[in-house]
């Protein structure tokens, strides 16, 4: 194995051995992140380690008697065939005494392994941005990020933090402020705006000179090298300098907090900084131009020539029974509206619900449509807000019978986008309950749970040309697979299909049905007689963005 | 579903799995931690958490895969409990090497890469000079300090390190070659 660089091999050799530093380990990851082929080549050297390590442990017996008693290995760290049986001859016993156990033990939380619940981390949101700029090396914070203890290095601009304890902050660049838990940050120099419900009393920002603790509703604060100002807007807080006595300072009224202590009113009387009006009509502007924006790129791409059928889902749509395809067909063939039935419902879309969104999440819930014609390529683009994978198969354009040249379009539960195009249906199916010859191509897992909620723009290509089949993820590629020659068919068909949903499978006479209704939105679906480029794709999910994801 | 503890050839069947794939569990678990230490832990709660949940694992199932997929729960369950001190790859890196592992894991010819691979390392550490041979094993021996074998042979750990590095680089080169044979054969 040749290393891309020396500098790759001394990281690599000094991780394995765990003497990496913290900021080497930093840069590290930095370069392991763009880089596939150095995790590879972390991957071949750690797994050499692993085949070392289990080498080791087999002809340990040998070193014993060679080596002096101090060097061996405790016996709790003798791993192969000691623990395992005693842990789980230890965890058998555990579990049945548990089962034989008389009614007062609570089972359910016995039986339940705590580690099957999801956690997160953080102590905040970031609610809001507002041209922001970042200092050098900061991470660029959006909209619906969890943030966690850690700094903060805003260069311009607003961001509004919502706190889990009910504090809102609004910060205003050049400031840097570090979160320290959900009730408190320290604001090392800049601008701060807090709003404090009653439910959330007792926030506190702390400061070099001192700290501010808030009784409820609203203060300013001005961090200074030298000297912090508070200004008391609405309400009543205590000011703790770190010398000398702390003093409650009540709506109206403004302080000065400095090293030896606290200075009565100011002179230059510093403006408060920007708050939660400012950032909400900043942003309200910004959705505007945005939506704006994407209005135009719809309109344009109602004539691309290449579009089967585009849902854009657009304002006019809110009170019609149907989704309807506003692509141009030029050569006359009819639109292909898609019905909604039964509760088949909208809600608010992208842009502040400044267009609806179809939400099929209900398993009586379908929005179906007829596609006639034969096609060459598939290409599926479509803007998603999943709530969660709850469908062991999650629907996002379905073909009904999944007869031969049809598509199926989903997502797996641990989080694979998937894209399969039935073959031909008259062959036995490869295993028990599956239909006819086709093949799943999977994206690796793209799913994390704080994507939930959030917009998310999916994208998948079949090419039987380039006998290609890709997968995109808000314009990033995830994957690329070939088609191998047994898979490959030429004619693409669409047929009967839906939305979001699955409600027609396999049989006419059959009323069973799998539910893989989508649980979350869908608020754009266009669908081309091609295979996009990776480029093209980039460009829709650009023209299509909501700045806040 | 509770796993049925008096059924015995439930248990069998599972130390039968485990077994067989346990290795392979290692190495996958190893690729996100950045110890054997940590390793041995994760692995220890993850054979836990595979025998209670065995009940819900669908024999037709690839055992690998559920497997990996148990593990790295468990790591990033150990991760977030560490100690903030530990240097320990950030959550979102860790996600991008277990998505790849994973996927490298899931490949049918995995486990008989795998195999090959054992067999040529066994060969190549046959060629090394016998020091070096047991300086390595000594060194991969559970519960072996670097810094103590280096202190009885009154070497500096960071000769040691070097000394390691130049040995593992030596196989890797051994290996690939032996291999790239085989694939000519």
């Amino acid at each position: 194995m040749n290393f891309e660089s020396e500098q790759e091999q001394q990281w690599i050799e000094a991780y394995v051995n765990g003497i990496l530093d913290a900021d080497a380990l930093g840069a590290f990851e930095v370069h392991l992140r763009a880089n596939s082929g150095a995790r590879e080549r972390l991957r071949r050297y750690l797994r050499l380690d692993a085949q070392l390590r289990a080498k080791a442990a087999d002809v340990s017996p040998l070193i014993e008697a060679w080596q002096p008693k101090k060097l061996v290995a405790k016996p709790a760290t003798r791993w192969r065939s000691t623990w395992l049986p005693v842990a789980l001859a230890a965890s058998i016993a555990v579990l049945a005494t548990l089962w034989l156990w008389p009614q007062k033990m609570n089972l359910p939380s016995v039986a339940l392994s705590e580690s099957e619940e999801t956690t997160l981390q953080g102590y905040a949101v970031v609610r809001r941005v507002l041209q922001p700029e970042w200092a050098d090396g900061e991470t660029a914070r959006r909209s619906g990020d969890m943030l966690a203890e850690g700094k903060l290095r805003l260069q311009s601009g607003l961001i509004q933090i919502d706190f889990f304890c009910g504090a809102t902050v609004v910060v205003q660049g050049p400031a840097e402020l570090d979160i320290t838990s959900a009730w408190g940050a320290t604001c090392v120099s800049g601008r701060l705006r807090a709003v404090v419900p009653p439910a959330a009393r007792g926030f506190r920002i702390l400061t070099a000179q001192g700290e501010v603790e808030d009784l409820g509703t609203e203060f300013a604060l001005f961090v200074q090298p030298g000297a912090s100002q508070v200004q008391v807007l609405e309400g009543k807080v205590i000011v703790h300098p770190n010398k000398g006595a702390a003093r409650e300072v009540l709506g109206g009224d403004a302080l000065q907090l400095k090293p030896e202590g606290l200075q009565a009113t100011l002179t230059d009387h510093s403006p408060a900084s920007a708050g939660l009006s400012e950032i909400r009509s900043g942003d309200a502007e910004r959705e505007s131009r945005e939506f704006a924006q994407w209005e135009a790129h719809s309109q344009k791409l109602r004539s691309d020539p290449r579009l089967i059928a585009y849902y854009p889902m657009a304002a006019d749509d809110w009170t019609d029974t149907a989704l309807h395809d506003r692509s141009l067909h030029a050569d006359g063939s009819e639109p292909c509206d898609a019905i909604l039935l039964g509760f088949a419902n909208r809600l608010p879309g992208r842009f502040d619900a400044k267009k609806s969104a179809l939400d099929v999440k209900r398993p009586d819930a379908r929005a179906r449509v007829q596609i006639p014609g034969e096609f060459s390529a598939f290409t599926f683009s479509a803007w998603v807000r999943i709530d969660s994978l709850s469908r062991l198969y999650n629907a996002l354009f379905m073909g009904d019978n999944y007869n031969t040249g049809e598509p199926h379009w989903q997502i797996r539960e641990d989080g694979k986008l998937m894209l399969s195009v039935m073959v031909d249906d008259t062959k036995e199916p490869m295993k028990p309950g599956d239909r006819g010859f086709h093949r799943l191509y999977y994206s690796p897992p793209f799913w994390q749970e704080s994507m939930s909620g959030k917009w998310l723009h999916l994208a998948s290509t079949y090419d039987p040309l380039r006998r290609e089949v890709a997968h995109f993820l808000n314009g990033v590629e995830l994957s690329r697979e070939q088609i191998p020659d047994k898979f490959h068919i030429a004619t693409l068909r669409i047929g009967a299909a839906e939305i979001g949903s699955w409600g027609l499978p396999f049989k006419a006479n059959d009323a069973q049905f799998a539910v893989r209704n989508l649980n979350g939105r869908m608020d754009e679906l266009a669908i081309f007689n091609a295979a996009l480029t990776a480029t093209e794709i980039k460009a829709l999910h650009a023209a299509g963005t909501p700045t806040e994801e | 579903m509770p796993p049925d503890s008096d059924n015995s050839d439930h248990y069998e069947t599972f130390v039968a799995l485990f077994a067989r794939h346990e290795g392979n569990l290692r190495a996958f678990t190893r690729s996100l931690l950045p110890s054997w230490e940590d390793v041995d832990e994760v692995m220890q709660r993850t054979a836990l958490a595979l025998w209670r949940k065995f009940a819900q694992f669908d024999l037709d199932t690839v055992f690998m895969k559920w497997a990996c997929v148990v593990a790295r729960f468990e790591v990033l369950a150990y991760r977030r409990k560490m100690a903030r001190d530990r240097l320990v790859f950030s959550e979102s890196i860790m996600e991008l090497l277990a998505d790849e592992a994973q996927a490298e894991a899931e490949v049918s010819q995995a486990a008989a890469l795998g195999s090959r691979e054992q067999r040529a390392l066994d060969a190549c550490l046959e060629k090394l000079p016998e020091a070096k041979r047991e300086l390595v094993m000594l060194a991969y021996t559970p519960g072996v300090q670097i810094t103590d074998i280096a202190a009885k042979q009154g070497r500096r750990p960071n000769t040691l390190y070097m000394t390691l590095n130049r040995i593992r680089q030596d196989l890797m080169h051994c290996m690939e070659a032996s291999l790239k044979q085989e694939e000519h054969a």
